[in-house]
């Protein structure tokens, strides 16, 4: 039975996720832009899953890196589906997604600055404030930096420092961010810092050339990425729960089933001597 | 915007964002010389799933090179506003409407159509609304109480019975359709009707009224005087919605 393993809420599932027991989640996650201001059928099919699951939310659309002002009014539909739902976990990603007054719908690289950091924290404190809870920010995965004046484990943990946010350790991007930029993804998690850490998403990905992979969520976890993730939590001081993200060429229920038990197999190794997160 | 961002900062922000939407490549400081292209491709395909899961019947009506410049243009030149990426295809709509003369010109409908489509995923979507605790029994005397999650468009082409590729301005005409949103099954339902029907659902609906309340005024405007014939075309038609979802009937 699962204990810390969840699983990424997908409406390719249908209703099979919740007429079978073959996916036995600790919870589901939910991108809330997907599900704010929706009737009818789905809203029908996630009341029935947020009776049998908690409830986590992984943002798209906040654009905390943005040099646009924040949408409040957004937000304020965030926070109205967060206390509908008892979201637990509200996680958005540490990138922009708007820019000139215009949505981009996806996640762009943020310069690695000083004054981004600056700019990033004070806003992140605000969401923070009319939120009142804390932000859990992830690492994104990126294809080129972008007028970089530092590096990005300094300007994360800069963030983190400033802001008083958490972390969304996303192992999968650490692995491709370290494969892309050529680095060590351990040595980069050995700078990080740890103690922000609230939650861990898990997640395949594409290689496409030599030299480049793309963060698709589309293909099985590999091999090293499970390595790198058992290596992670071993530096963790507590538990946290940990997503299976599958976003694309959503496999058999069954395939998904083999992933969560493997990483819950992984975490129950590695914290089986602590209670249980969900 | 805070007073923290540098404006060089923003510039390498703003140039990036910018690149996404219009695809030519800047001068970006110190980025990895042949990733660039990455972003452009990745944005671009988002946005292009949204507008043509959205938009199937539109993209089986233009040609290939026609939507993709349609949807190029949009995105380079609109600044979509929508935090949600699937209400964002609404705001194609208007775009079309005020940017593309040749399209429409050469597709008069098109906007129509658009305007069609969209309110299916609307309608879909949309958030639950309260449904009135009363139902009708009795299709003559008492006043239909109809589910509020419905509409009657008014169409000048006859987008609900014909293939949007064999629809030309010969075609122009009225035409009305019922929307609506099944209580049950929540599946969105087309339903073509005759001006008297669509006349008659909007009357009960307007003057909260019954048809035995209607009948002078169906008598005058319609210059119907058999009242058993009516009750006898009306009648089928009532069931049907009931069986549908369209009233809310206790049979």
């Amino acid at each position: 039975m699962s204990k810390y393993v969840g699983i990424g809420y997908r409406k390719d599932f249908g209703s099979a996720f919740l007429e079978s027991d073959i996916l036995d989640p600790a919870f589901v996650e939910v991108a809330p832009e997907n599900w704010v201001d929706v009737g009818g059928y789905w809203k029908k099919e996630l009341s029935k899953v947020a009776n049998k699951f908690p409830i986590y939310t992984h943002g798209l659309s906040l654009s905390i890196g943005s040099p646009d002002p924040i949408d409040w009014g957004f937000l304020k539909r965030i926070k109205a589906f967060i206390q509908e739902w008892d979201v637990q976990v509200y996680s958005e990603h540490l990138s922009y997604s708007k820019c000139d007054n215009a949505h981009i719908y996806d996640l762009l690289p943020i310069p690695f600055r000083e004054d981004a950091v600056k700019h990033i924290s004070q806003r992140i404190k605000e969401v923070q404030d009319f939120l009142g809870r804390k932000l859990v920010i992830e690492i994104v995965s990126y294809y080129t930096p972008v007028a970089a004046e530092m590096s990005e484990v300094e300007f994360i943990n800069s963030i983190l420092k400033e802001s008083d946010c958490e972390l969304l350790f996303d192992i999968n991007n650490i692995y491709v961010n370290a494969f892309n930029h050529n680095y060590d993804p351990k040595q980069f998690i050995e700078q990080l810092d740890l103690s922000s850490v609230k939650y861990i998403h898990m997640a395949g990905h594409e290689k496409v050339s030599d030299d480049l992979i793309i963060d698709t969520h589309g293909q099985a976890i590999i091999d090293p990425v499970y390595d790198l993730f058992e290596h992670a939590i071993s530096k963790l001081n507590e538990p946290v729960p940990v997503l299976l993200e599958r976003d694309f060429n959503i496999p058999e229920m069954e395939e998904l089933a083999i992933e969560m038990n493997r990483l819950e197999g992984i975490c129950q190794k590695q914290w089986s001597h602590e209670s249980c997160i969900a | 915007m805070s007073h923290a961002l540098h404006n060089d900062t923003l510039e390498q922000q703003r140039l990036l964002a910018k690149y996404c939407r219009d695809g030519v490549e800047p001068q970006l400081k110190d980025v990895t010389k042949g990733r660039l292209h990455n972003y452009r491709r990745l944005v671009f395909g988002v946005v292009r799933e949204a507008l043509s899961i959205t938009y199937p019947l539109t993209v089986n009506l233009l040609t290939a090179k026609e939507w993709t410049v349609l949807i190029q243009e949009f995105f380079e030149s609109h600044h979509c506003q929508d935090p949600q990426v699937w209400k964002m295809p609404f705001e194609l709509i208007e775009y079309a409407e005020k940017n593309q003369p040749v399209l429409t010109k050469k597709y008069p409908h098109l906007i129509e159509l658009l305007n069609f489509e969209w309110k299916e995923v609307e309608y879909y979507m949309m958030p639950d609304e309260a449904f009135p605790k009363e139902s009708t029994t009795d299709f003559w005397n008492e006043r239909w109480v109809f589910n509020p999650e419905s509409e009657i468009l008014n169409l000048s082409y006859p987008l609900h019975v014909k293939n949007a590729r064999f629809i030309s301005i010969t075609d122009r005409g009225q035409y009305f359709c019922l929307i609506f949103r099944q209580p049950k099954t929540f599946k969105v339902k087309f339903l073509g009707l005759s001006p008297f029907f669509a006349w008659l659902i909007t009357a009960i609906q307007n003057g909260q009224t019954n048809i035995s309340d209607l009948l002078p005024t169906i008598k005058l405007q319609f210059g119907i005087t058999d009242v058993e014939q009516l009750k006898q075309n009306i009648h089928p038609f009532f069931n049907k919605l009931c069986a549908d979802g369209m009233i809310i009937s206790s049979k």
